[in-house]
């Protein structure tokens, strides 16, 4: 490993927070053309400041390990996520499973979600954990089946071969509906805009209900990096990855991620909660077969040699 | 100043305030709402999220549920109280420098102990206790004033590992001294250890002052509910101006819960365009706007409890809230027919059988135009 790799690895997390904060600015701006209130771009700042200047709270009976694990891992799922994301020539972790990898980190914040609902002892939070494996149950296999297509299509788990399988055309153009239903439920698994259940404030908040202070920052700005890293993984896996004119390939990474991240914080904005009772049928019965459509006809085009 | 002095300064721009509403001062919270989001403050949504609690007129019949969620406030906190209308933009001047002060004081209130709270509901009830007293299992607790000896939920100890004291002698088993939550025999899903109890309100976001409904949950489905409403709710007669606001509050309390934040804030700038005395004509034309913009909204009535509900249609009373604000803008100066209410056994009647989320939305739908002062105390 060398020296700049290792910078590089360091880096990562600062560069994720960075782009999670912009994602945050942009919401908070979103947000103040309903919202009374002037300096709109830094109300994440100020609020983290509120944040970090309050006490964080404890509650009698609260599993308060698995209440923190559940709380701070979000952040570091969304580490987790980025390092097989090739950023230009710098590949964090080139692993040969690259794929597997990510979605064994998105299967992971299962657990964290459960455990943040769960450790707080509280009715509300509990409900948000109930609400956010309700809606998992929903997304996670047509997110699977999504991940599947640009992976038959460079017959690679290896993300580094899927930008490359991509010189031609990139996989958004041939493959539509992964591409939708990847980023759906990458908005999903970040409990944000319509899949924001169990945060609802048809239960008090869900599982931020009883969370103060640093704890709330920290989830708060999980959700986030969440959307950045979803976003980031998306663009070697759809969007040709650091191609594009003019601009060094790392740049563009970095601006597709962003663009990408913006939209997916727009989509609060135009739409309500969808209920997972409601989710649940339309991802089983409409959003698995189609991608299993996709994955078929990437199959075909993919061993007929036309791409 | 330097950078610590930065950020108090910064988290004093931004300060969530609770506010509660005491007895049949619907107009005064609504009052007290505006003039808090006009200063780019927010409403917070539990006591974990608030900065200062506002009361607003007589809490009396509610005094020890506002003692523990004040209780769960995290340092640094501020506690206020305001009578009426006018006194509003004094109070809130009044946050700041509270605030200030409150943050020079030990993190440790004297105050805190290992409160029950009204918000902050309990998971769990002594599961030897087989007829057990509403009034002991309700969350608030200690309405009969022994509140330091009756630790039913787990409340906030506040990092003061005495709390957790409160506890001893108790015939409990769970972790904190709280008793495990209990399965039933008429569980639906045979899950044990997943019945709950909850008490909504009376000090809610999004929840109609005065009322408070406790719920049974098995997992988040509510098998029974229980109401009691806590005041009369006799209100003086109110003007075309602030029926208006009381309506478009109610929607956007409705859409604040189906989750769409943007929708419902433009709800509350109509509210207190009203309030701050607009045209009558621009209201109305923005309350017409709205409404078609929800009936363009089929995301909204897809998820939207409609017709599996008893024969609500939350969707439906939506609409017909916004077409009743366009009608009221137009003809603001018509006989007062009074809003019509809903009795507090219907309430208890519509929420069973349906999810947290569904009964929260039929709850809002129901209570729009007021709760009735259907004499349900004591319900015993």
């Amino acid at each position: 490993m060398t020296i700049s790799s290792v910078v590089g690895l360091v880096m990562l997390p600062v560069a994720v927070m960075v782009l999670a904060l912009l994602a945050a600015m942009f919401n908070a701006v979103l947000e103040s053309r309903s919202r009374a209130g002037a300096l709109a771009l830094s109300v994440p700042l100020r609020e983290s400041a509120r944040l970090l200047g309050q006490q964080r709270r404890t509650i009698a009976g609260a599993d308060s390990v698995l209440w923190r694990i559940g709380g701070g891992g979000l952040v570091v799922a969304a580490f987790l996520q980025v390092i097989v994301v090739p950023i230009g020539g710098f590949i964090p972790a080139d692993l040969s499973v690259g794929v597997v990898w990510f979605n064994a980190v998105d299967v992971g914040l299962w657990a964290l979600w459960w455990l943040l609902g769960w450790g707080a002892n509280s009715v509300y939070s509990l409900v948000g954990g109930y609400r956010i494996l309700a809606q998992a149950l929903a997304y996670e296999l047509p997110l699977m089946f999504a991940l599947t297509a640009p992976v038959v299509a460079a017959s690679s788990l290896r993300l580094s071969d899927v930008v490359a399988a991509q010189h031609s055309l990139w996989f958004v153009v041939w493959m539509p509906v992964a591409t939708v239903v990847y980023l759906l439920s990458v908005v999903a698994f970040s409990s944000w805009g319509p899949f924001a259940t169990g945060f609802g404030a048809d239960a008090a908040s869900g599982v931020v209900a009883e969370l103060s202070g640093v704890d709330r920052l920290l989830v708060l700005a999980g959700r986030y990096a969440l959307l950045v890293s979803g976003a980031a993984f998306a663009v070697p896996m759809f969007f040709g990855g650091g191609a594009g004119p003019l601009l060094p390939d790392w740049s563009w990474v970095i601006v597709k991620t962003l663009m990408l991240t913006a939209g997916m914080v727009w989509l609060r904005r135009v739409m309500p909660i969808l209920r997972p009772q409601r989710l649940a049928e339309v991802g089983w019965v409409v959003l698995i077969p189609l991608t299993i459509v996709q994955v078929l006809v990437v199959s075909l085009i993919a061993s007929s040699g036309a791409i | 100043m330097g950078v610590i002095g930065a950020m108090i300064d910064s988290a004093l721009s931004r300060v969530h305030v609770l506010p509660v509403e005491g007895a049949n001062v619907r107009l005064l919270r609504i009052h007290l709402e505006a003039a808090t989001v006009r200063r780019g403050w927010l409403i917070a949504s539990t006591p974990a999220d608030a900065d200062v609690l506002i009361v607003c007129g007589d809490v009396t019949a509610l005094q020890s549920e506002v003692d523990a969620v004040w209780a769960q406030l995290p340092w640094p906190s501020y506690r206020a109280s305001v009578e009426d209308a006018t006194q509003i933009d004094e109070c809130l001047d009044g946050v700041v420098s509270g605030l200030r002060i409150a943050r020079r004081l030990p993190r440790e209130r004297p105050s805190s102990s290992a409160e029950v709270s009204a918000i902050n509901c309990h998971a769990n009830r002594p599961q030897t206790d087989e007829h057990p007293d509403p009034m002991q299992m309700q969350d608030s607790g200690a309405r009969d004033g022994h509140r330091d000896h009756s630790q039913m939920g787990h409340g906030d100890d506040m990092d003061t590992p005495t709390g957790m004291d409160m506890d001893m002698g108790m015939a409990m088993s769970g972790p904190g001294g709280i008793a495990l939550a209990a399965g039933s025999e008429d569980d639906r899903d045979g899950l044990e250890m997943d019945e709950l109890h909850v008490c909504l309100g009376p000090i809610l976001a999004h929840w109609p002052g005065g009322l408070m409904l406790r719920l049974t949950l098995h997992g988040d489905l509510v098998t029974a509910a229980e109401p009691e409403v806590l005041w009369d709710g006799s209100c003086h007669a109110l003007t075309a101006r602030e029926r208006f606001a009381s309506l478009s509050h109610a929607a956007a309390d409705i859409l604040a819960l189906a989750g769409w934040p943007p929708i419902a804030d433009r709800l509350l700038r109509l509210r207190d365009a009203a309030l701050a005395g607009d045209d009558w004509t621009a209201l109305s034309d923005a309350s017409r706007r709205l409404g078609r913009r929800l009936r363009r909204a089929g995301m909204l009535a897809w998820t939207l409890p409609r017709s599996d509900t008893g024969g609500i249609d939350v969707y439906a009373a939506l609409l017909k809230l916004l077409i009743d604000l366009g009608e009221l803008a137009d003809h603001p100066h018509d006989g007062v027919s009074g809003l019509a209410s809903v009795s507090p056994d219907r309430l208890a009647d519509a929420v069973v059988g349906h999810d947290l989320s569904t009964a929260r939305l039929l709850i809002a739908a129901l209570t729009a135009r007021g709760v009735s002062a259907a004499a349900h105390k004591g319900h015993r």
